[in-house]
Parts: C-alpha cells; sequence; structure tokens
C-alpha cells in the first residue's frame, strides 16, 4: 500500500477531501452532541458526506475519527476507543469506492504533552496506538495526524503509528497568522523534526484560509525531503449570529489551491467551512499540475520544538555550548544529585546569549540516576531555550530515552566504533531520525594519526550507511588533543578536517580547549587554533565564546603547525606572561554640561566620572550638588510629569543622581550635609501585600532628594509599623499597597497611629489607591515617584 | 469529567510596545534618545530569558444562574452581577490562569538593588506576558470550540473587578488546582509569585 501511495503522489497533485465537522452541522449533527458517536448513530449522514468527497474527485478520504482518542471520548463518557475507530474506518473504506483511498484520522487529545503540557508522553504515545489499532482493524489504507498545536503531541502520535506496523503515515499541523502554531512550533523546525522522525507526507491544516497557508508552505518548501500538504480553511471563521461562518466560496478556494501547489504543495484539500464542490472546483483547477520536485540532497538540519539549526553555504559555522557537564563542577554535581536544575537553566541562558547555536547536555554524575536526570534536563531546556540539543552520554538507555523523548531532532555525542554500542546506537538514532557525532575510535586506544582516524572513518560510516544514513547525517569529530602531550596534535586535528571537508564531505566538530591542556595562555592559543581550523573547513567547535575571535599570533601559529623550534619560541614568549586585562579609561573632563547631561541621560558611570572630574577640576561640593545635580533631577521630574520621559528613563537618571552623589558624599562636609537633609520618611508595603517594586522606586527618588529613608520591606504589620513609628520618630511614613483588598491596612495603621498620638504625616500610594481613598482616612496621595517627593517636601513643611 | 488542562510551558511573546506603554511610553511624545532606546531594548531582550509562562483552563458547566449568583454544575457559587453579566449568554464558565514564573521574580528582585531601570522593564514584562498568556488561554480554547460552533465572551474578568469579590480568588485557585503550576496564595488571597493572574469568561455555543 506505502508503494501504492508514493505512486499516486509521483503521478500528480494528489485531492485531498474537505471539512467533515461543518459538514456533518449542515447536516444535522446536534451542537454539543460527540460527533464519532452521532455518525456511528447515523452512518448513511457520514457515508453520503464520504461518497460526495469520492465523486468530487478527493484520492483520499479522511474518517470521521478526529476526536476518537481516549480522553477526548472521555470527554462523553465514551470508552470503546476500538470498536468506535474500527467502525468508522470500514465505513469510511465502504463509502470510499474504489478510486479513492481512506487515511484513518488522528486529531489532538486536547491536551499538551510533556515537557509543554501534564499529559506524559509515554501515555499520548498508548492513547494513539489504541486508537490507530482500532483504524487499522477498520482497514485503512494510511494513517494521517491532523491539526496538530504541538510538536511533541504530533511525534507521539507519529512514533505510535511507526510502532504498529509498516504504515503511509501523513502529519499536518495547524499554524496561526503568524505562521507558528500556538505552542510556537514553527513550520521549518516541525518538518525538520516530522521528516526525520518518517513521516510520509509532513504539512499544514485549519486556523488561517488558504492565502495565508501559502506563505508556511513556502516556507518550508526549501527544506521539504517529503511531499507537502495542505488543507485550508474555505477562509478564516467569522461567528455571524450565534453561528460559526467561512465565507470563502468553491472557485476562490480552488484558485488559491493552484497557487498552494506553485508553493509546494504536492496534496491539496479542505478543512473547516470547505465542502464537496470545494473539492471538485479544486480538482479541476489543479488537474493536470505536477507537484514542485523535492530537495534530492539531504542537508544537516537539527531542531528543537520552537527553532532549527541549519549548516549550509550561508551558514557555515556554529559554537556548541559546552558548560552543561558536571564533570570537574562540585556545585553543578551537587544540584544535579539534588534534584535542583538551575545550573543547567542559567548555563542555557547564558551560553545562549554568549552566541552558542547548540547546547551539548551532559548530566552523567556518580550516584545519580543518568537517565531520570537527562530526560528532566530536556524536558527543562525545551521549555527554557530555543537551542537544539546535542545529547552526550555513553549510556546507550539514557540515549535512547533522550531520544524518545526530546522534542526535537537532536545531535547524538557521540558514536564511535566500538562493537557493542555501534550496534545499538545506530539503528536508534535511524529510529528517532536523529544525527550523530562520529567518534573516530575503534577500541579504547586513541588515533593519535590522521591515517589511523581516516580509517576508522570509513569503518563507521560503512556501517551507518548500512542503516540508511548519508553523509549529512553525520559530524565527524575529529578528535582535538593537547598539544603539549602530542607536538604534532594540532597538525593531525587539522589534517582531519581538511580531509572531511574536501573528500569525504562531512561536516567536522571539535573540542577546541583540549588543545591548550596544560599550556599558558590557553584561550590565546585556542584562538589561534580555532582561526586554523575554520580556515581548514571546521564546522561546529565545541568552545568556550571567548574564544571565538580569529587570532593569528605568529609564535602560537608556528607552535600548532608543529614548525622547527617553534615550540621553545612560544614557551620563551608566553610563559609567565601576564594575565590580559582590561585597561579603561577615565575622561577627565570636568564640564558640569557633561554632569548635567549624564544625569539627565540616565548614564550612571557618566554621573560617577563627572563627578570626579569637576571635583578634580575644582567644583565646589555643594554648590555642584545644589546648581547642576539637584536642578537635572528636577528637570527630570519635569519631562516625566510631561510624559517625555517615561518610567525607565526616570529611574535610570535617579540611579544616575545616586551614584553621582556617592562620589560626592566625602567631598560634602557633615555640616553641608546636615544643612540640606530633608526630614526621615518611614516606608512600608502594608500587610498581605508583597509587591514592592513601586515603593522602592519612591524610596530611590526621595533619598536622590536628601530625604533619610527607613525602609520596613513588604507585608509588614499595622503592629510592626507602629513600633517602628515609636521608634524612629519618622516625618513622613509612606505606604504602599497595590490590591483594594490590602489597601485597607494603610487605614489601619493611620487610625492606630492617630490613636497612640503620634504626630507624623501619612503618605499613600500604589495601583489601587485614589486620592480619595487618602484623603478618607487622612492621608496625601501620591501618584508616582516624582508626585511623592511633591508630597513629602509639603508634609515637610508642615 | 471537567479537569482542568495545564500548559507547562506557554510560547508567547509581549510586544515591547505595550511593555513600554505600561511604564507611561507615549508614542509620539515620549523623547527617547538612541542610546536609551538601545539600552532598554537590552532589558527587554535580556529579560525574556527569564521568563516562563505557563497556564491552565477549566470548563466548568453553569447549573443556575439568578439575578445575582452564578451556580456552577461542581458546586461552586459566585454572587456577582457582574460575572451574571457576564455569563448572560453562556451555558459554561471558563476559567484560566497564567503566570510568568518565578525565575523573572528573583531577576527583577535582584535588579532592585543596583539597577531599578532594568528591574521596572523587567516588571511590566513580567506583567505583560501574564495577560499575554491569558489571551493564548482564550486563543487555545476558542480554536478547540470553534468546530463546534462555539466561542468565548469577548470580556473576561478578574476577582476584584467591581462586585466580584477578590476572595473568590482562592474559590478559583482550588478549582484550578494551581499548585500544579507551582503557584501559591497567600492569607490573603493573592497569587504567588506575584506576576500570576486568574480570569474567567463565559462560553457561548452556537445554534445547532
Amino acid at each position: 500500500m506505502k508503494k501504492r501511495i508514493h505512486n499516486l503522489i509521483n503521478k500528480g497533485v494528489v485531492i485531498l477531501d474537505g471539512a467533515t465537522g461543518t459538514e456533518l452541522q449542515k447536516k444535522g449533527l446536534p451542537q454539543g452532541a460527540c460527533p464519532e458517536k452521532w455518525c456511528l448513530e447515523n452512518p448513511a449522514v457520514i457515508s453520503t458526506i464520504h461518497s460526495e468527497y469520492a465523486r468530487a474527485g478527493a484520492d483520499i478520504i479522511y474518517t470521521c475519527t478526529f476526536g476518537a482518542n481516549r480522553p477526548k471520548l472521555a470527554q462523553y463518557g465514551l470508552s470503546d476507543v476500538f470498536r468506535i475507530n474500527k467502525c468508522l474506518g470500514a465505513l469510511a473504506k465502504k463509502s470510499a469506492g474504489t478510486k479513492s483511498l481512506v487515511a484513518g484520522g488522528i486529531g489532538p487529545t486536547g491536551e499538551f504533552v510533556s515537557p509543554f503540557g501534564a499529559l506524559g508522553f509515554e501515555e499520548a504515545v498508548d492513547i494513539f496506538k489504541e486508537q490507530i489499532k482500532g483504524l487499522i482493524a477498520g482497514g485503512v489504507d494510511l494513517l494521517v495526524i491532523e491539526t496538530m498545536m504541538d510538536i511533541q503531541e504530533a511525534r507521539a502520535a507519529l512514533l505510535a503509528i511507526k510502532e504498529s506496523g509498516n504504515l503511509f503515515s501523513m502529519v499536518s499541523m495547524t499554524y496561526e497568522k503568524h505562521s507558528r502554531t500556538l505552542n510556537g512550533n514553527d513550520p521549518v523546525s516541525s518538518l525538520i523534526t516530522l521528516q526525520n522522525l518518517g513521516a510520509d507526507v509532513v504539512g499544514c491544516n485549519c486556523s488561517t484560509g488558504p492565502k495565508e497557508m501559502i506563505k508556511v508552505i513556502s516556507l518550508m518548501r526549501p527544506y521539504a525531503k517529503v511531499p507537502l500538504l495542505a488543507k485550508p480553511n474555505a477562509g478564516l471563521p467569522r461567528f455571524v449570529n450565534n453561528s460559526t461562518v467561512f465565507n470563502m466560496g468553491p472557485k476562490r478556494f480552488a484558485e488559491f489551491g493552484k497557487k498552494l501547489v506553485s508553493a509546494g504543495a504536492g496534496l491539496v484539500g479542505g478543512c473547516c467551512g470547505s465542502g464537496p464542490e470545494h473539492i471538485h472546483c479544486l480538482r479541476k483547477t489543479v488537474a493536470g499540475s505536477r507537484p514542485v520536485k523535492l530537495r534530492k540532497r539531504n542537508f544537516f538540519a537539527l531542531s528543537c520544538a520552537r527553532d532549527f539549526f541549519i549548516l549550509d553555504d550561508k551558514n557555515t559555522f556554529a559554537v556548541v555550548g559546552e558548560k552543561i557537564n558536571p564533570s570537574g563542577k562540585k556545585k553543578m554535581q551537587q544540584e544535579l544529585i539534588e534534584g535542583n536544575f538551575s545550573i543547567v537553566r542559567e548555563y542555557a541562558r547564558k551560553q545562549a546569549s554568549d552566541g552558542a547555536k547548540l547546547l551539548d547536555v551532559n548530566v552523567g554524575c556518580p550516584g545519580t540516576d543518568e537517565k531520570k536526570l537527562m530526560l528532566k534536563a530536556i524536558g527543562i531546556l525545551s521549555v527554557s531555550s530555543n537551542l537544539p540539543l546535542v545529547i552526550d552520554s555513553s549510556d546507550p538507555e539514557v540515549l535512547e530515552a533522550a531520544l524518545r523523548f526530546y522534542p526535537g531532532r537532536a545531535l547524538i555525542n557521540s558514536i564511535s566504533g566500538e562493537k557493542k554500542k555501534v550496534r545499538k546506537l545506530l539503528p536508534l538514532a535511524k529510529k528517532y531520525g536523529a544525527m550523530f557525532i562520529l567518534l573516530p575510535l575503534s577500541g579504547k586506544k586513541l588515533p593519535l594519526r590522521f591515517a589511523e582516524r581516516k580509517k576508522n572513518i570509513n569503518n563507521i560510516y560503512a556501517l551507518a550507511k548500512k542503516e540508511g544514513f548519508d553523509k549529512s547525517d553525520i559530524v565527524v569529530d575529529v578528535l582535538a588533543m593537547a598539544v603539549s602531550c602530542h607536538y604534532f596534535a594540532a597538525e593531525e586535528a587539522l589534517k582531519t578536517i581538511r580531509w572531511c571537508a574536501k573528500v569525504f564531505k562531512t561536516a567536522t566538530i571539535i573540542g577546541l580547549s583540549n588543545t591548550s591542556f596544560g599550556l599558558p595562555q590557553r584561550h590565546l592559543i585556542n584562538r589561534v587554533f580555532l582561526t586554523l581550523a575554520r580556515k581548514t573547513g571546521l564546522c561546529l567547535a565545541i568552545a568556550d565564546p571567548l574564544d571565538l575571535k580569529p587570532c593569528k599570533d605568529k609564535f602560537v601559529v608556528n607552535f600548532l603547525l608543529n614548525k622547527p623550534g617553534a615550540g621553545s619560541k612560544f614557551i620563551a614568549k608566553y610563559s609567565g606572561f601576564p594575565a590580559e586585562g582590561k585597561i579603561s579609561k577615565v575622561s577627565q573632563s570636568s564640564s558640569q554640561e557633561n554632569l548635567r547631561r549624564a544625569i539627565l541621560e540616565g548614564n550612571k558611570e557618566g554621573a560617577a566620572i563627572f563627578v570626579k572630574a569637576a571635583m578634580v577640576s575644582g567644583s565646589q561640593a555643594l554648590r555642584l550638588m545644589r546648581e547642576v545635580m539637584v536642578p537635572a533631577l528636577v528637570e527630570v521630574g519635569e519631562l516625566f510629569e510631561k510624559k517625555r520621559y517615561f518610567l525607565p528613563q526616570l529611574i535610570a537618571s535617579a540611579e544616575a543622581m545616586k551614584s553621582g552623589v556617592k562620589v560626592l558624599q566625602p567631598f560634602l562636609k557633615s555640616r553641608e550635609i546636615e544643612k540640606d537633609r530633608k526630614g526621615i520618611v518611614l516606608m512600608a508595603t502594608v500587610e498581605g501585600d508583597i509587591h514592592d517594586i513601586g515603593k522602592n522606586i519612591v524610596s530611590l527618588m526621595l533619598k536622590n532628594h536628601g530625604f533619610q529613608i527607613i525602609d520596613l520591606g513588604k507585608d509588614v504589620s499595622t503592629v510592626k509599623i507602629i513600633q517602628a513609628i515609636k521608634r524612629h520618630t519618622p516625618d513622613i511614613v509612606a505606604l504602599s499597597a497595590l490590591m483594594t483588598t490590602t489597601m485597607v491596612n494603610m487605614g489601619e495603621v493611620v487610625e492606630e497611629a492617630n490613636k497612640e498620638g503620634l504626630r507624623c504625616g501619612f503618605m499613600v500610594g500604589g495601583a489601587v489607591v485614589t486620592e480619595a481613598y487618602a484623603a478618607s482616612i487622612g492621608a496625601s496621595y501620591a501618584k508616582d515617584g516624582v508626585h511623592a517627593v511633591e508630597i513629602a517636601k509639603k508634609l515637610q513643611k508642615k | 469529567m471537567f479537569k482542568p488542562h495545564f500548559f507547562k510551558s506557554i510560547s508567547v511573546t509581549a510586544s515591547e510596545e505595550n511593555v513600554y506603554r505600561r511604564l507611561g511610553y507615549k508614542p509620539g511624545l515620549t523623547q527617547l534618545s538612541s542610546c536609551q532606546r538601545e539600552e532598554f531594548k537590552s532589558y527587554y531582550n535580556e529579560a525574556q530569558e527569564f521568563l516562563e509562562p505557563k497556564g491552565v483552563f477549566l470548563e466548568v458547566p453553569i447549573k443556575e444562574k439568578t439575578a445575582e449568583k452564578i451556580v456552577l454544575s461542581d458546586g461552586n457559587s459566585f454572587t456577582s452581577k457582574l460575572l451574571v453579566s457576564l455569563l448572560k449568554d453562556s451555558g459554561s464558565m471558563l476559567t484560566i490562569a497564567a503566570t510568568a514564573g518565578y525565575v523573572i521574580i528573583e531577576a527583577i528582585n535582584k535588579n532592585q538593588k543596583d539597577n531599578m531601570a532594568k528591574a521596572v522593564v523587567y516588571d511590566a514584562l513580567a506583567s505583560e506576558t501574564a495577560d499575554v498568556c491569558l489571551d493564548w488561554l482564550l486563543q487555545y480554547y476558542n480554536r478547540s470550540i470553534s468546530r463546534e460552533n462555539a466561542r468565548l465572551t469577548p470580556r473576561r474578568i478578574s476577582c476584584g473587578y467591581s462586585d466580584f469579590d477578590h476572595r473568590y480568588q482562592r474559590v478559583l485557585f482550588d478549582m484550578l488546582n494551581l499548585e500544579e503550576l507551582g503557584i501559591k496564595i497567600n492569607a490573603n488571597n493573592m497569587l504567588i509569585p506575584e506576576k500570576s493572574v486568574i480570569a474567567v469568561t463565559g462560553i457561548i455555543r452556537g445554534k445547532s
């Protein structure tokens, strides 16, 4: 059957059927009824729909089993998944006639699958297997996974098909207007993942109308090794008079069908709102069209759930982040033992921001369950990072679990020629569609010379080829070894890279820092070696981003290339070389205008520098403060009031002021400080409220204007505030609350203070606080930080 | 039969413009130097790494409606004219919750010590993200019911709006089993981490 379907696709554009759900609604499916159950009770209706599509010219008809999985049926109190699928499959077969094939339709469960949702991955696979078993028993010719929003759910369904027999499979995801699924999966990543996992056709359906779908097909087309499918809605849905309507007529719909074929779709049909007439017109319009030819050559592509990495002419080099590896990292080891993954997250973030394009993940740690840790790490990284993963483990069981769960196409680190492992790992890599790093080892002995490595590479590749791999599925590790141990190590690695690039035609990877092990100036050596390796054709480096800047230091180049006498010259030059350091240049400008501008522009560093410069040039500290800094801050306040500045600018200026005052402080005489000092402000976020950023902003503003702040923090009880008022005798008490429920505690504080006869001004603020509320409790209202300074000054005068 | 549907990672991006609007940015009026624009943009980009948007939804049929009260089929009831008016055409109530996660809160707190400007951009992004997550949940739900000729009410409300009492936050918290997402609730019915929100809306089924 698989061959027959391939032949059908090769012959010309394949026509799929149109919508089932909206057709059933037209024919009487009651609101809120289970479509599958209703079809079994009204077989003539669904049979008619299938037959109409067959007559309209659909080559493939979908069974009405979109929601016939365990969780969906359970919503209607149904549990006989096998029987329902079998009966609906058989009914479709009977109705489709002899010309049309029947695809068993598999829709989403309504849950996102782990790590994106609560449904366990294996549970999802089992759910789909149960449905597939029924569909196969019903006699369907192929299976179609459709309307998927989550790549992990699509993977679970596809694996369920693969593990249920040798069946032709089509997978279509549903993309929103911005060409991503609701789970954020983009068409190219999904295509890379699914076609390598074994889908025979990949595509998209539902969500958008045909116009929007052209873009999705065009995005996938350059990377598609399998035919592409497009099954759009008949326009975008609108809710009119309590009913969903799709308003694209058959002719217009069919015109778009032709455009979809030109964009790259080899199979076209309709989704919601399309009926037999749409399919009839589509058939007529695309009749005789030949699908766009698929790319013949395989290519280097890795994916994660929400992004992908492709190595090609435009993208010739990438760094693999190496930090997620506990070896030699005690803190990380301890965290992994405790099941804590905060360092893993942190390393992922850091490496991504430093420019890594892939993340190596190794969690092998003595005294732990590596498989469990690896699955947890993959889950966390799949959710928190958009970089494809390199799964790094020497344990085949760990690798299998990881590949099965990973929601993308992974790179295995690594497969060597070790007989037992290579036999286990190659089929695993194939089953899950992974790429792998070929480690040119045949036993435990390291091949020191290029000739041995070449032999090992050829041997391992021969085995991989038998499993169905080609050279674009492989990255050769060229084995960088320490030059301090083997003077020829760099030279041999470069020879291996050159041969792989020019002759063998595979990508290469290197563990960069190995080369400089045991030598001084490691970063310099790494940088020079990477420059040489990239020039020779290196594609990937497991490296520290500090080592990426190109460098051609002559001493290091000669040393690495094993030139006569270069080793001793290198050592003579660089041993005892001082550590590289930053030479900071401080501006000597004493312009007060610079200081004013620094505050206006929120330039913290500048403010500190210009205060220093002003003092050096003879400015008087108090005058600098009164005549330059405070007026600048007041100007900022005015700009904020006029909405010329927004909050981050106001705060940046306040912080610049703070930084300048810190430098100025030692120059101010204590008498002068006292003279300029405003009153004491006691600040607190009231009991029950945990929001304090607003209070902290006000605190910063008040400090800059000379107020002394006593900050009690957040969630502070009335009793504690009253105690603090008694102890510190502040001039002003400033209270903050964000919620209506906690706002009332401000009134309680004021009331208690009055009862106790405590004399101080009260100022309140926060998102829900209003001027009227403030007045009602006998407090002043401050709408923001600038206003708070104004109010505080007024209260102080009182 | 009706159980919460959890999403442990929601793929959403809050727009930079909306984040700045929350901080008082007025297009055409607020003046930003290129240097400041770049700096704030770097805060916005950097903060994305700390977000862990998650969410949950739960549909529960409405058993009874009076002029002031909604009684759900699970036995929970809410006295609120606002809620009654929101659900006037609905047969079910959809409760949704979202959070921006704990990591961003840690980052906000950390930055408040030495870079308050960064902290406020982080803070606004976290708030906007929680809101965008709620929109995402509604979009997801709308997608899943569109095949059933149904839709959601155009508006959503949260506890504390008008007469929809804040104490119902705890009832909704329990209904959604928010602990599954690591969210907690304090004695004052505030959600922790603070950039977490709960909202309700109605489900309107179309004509058969």
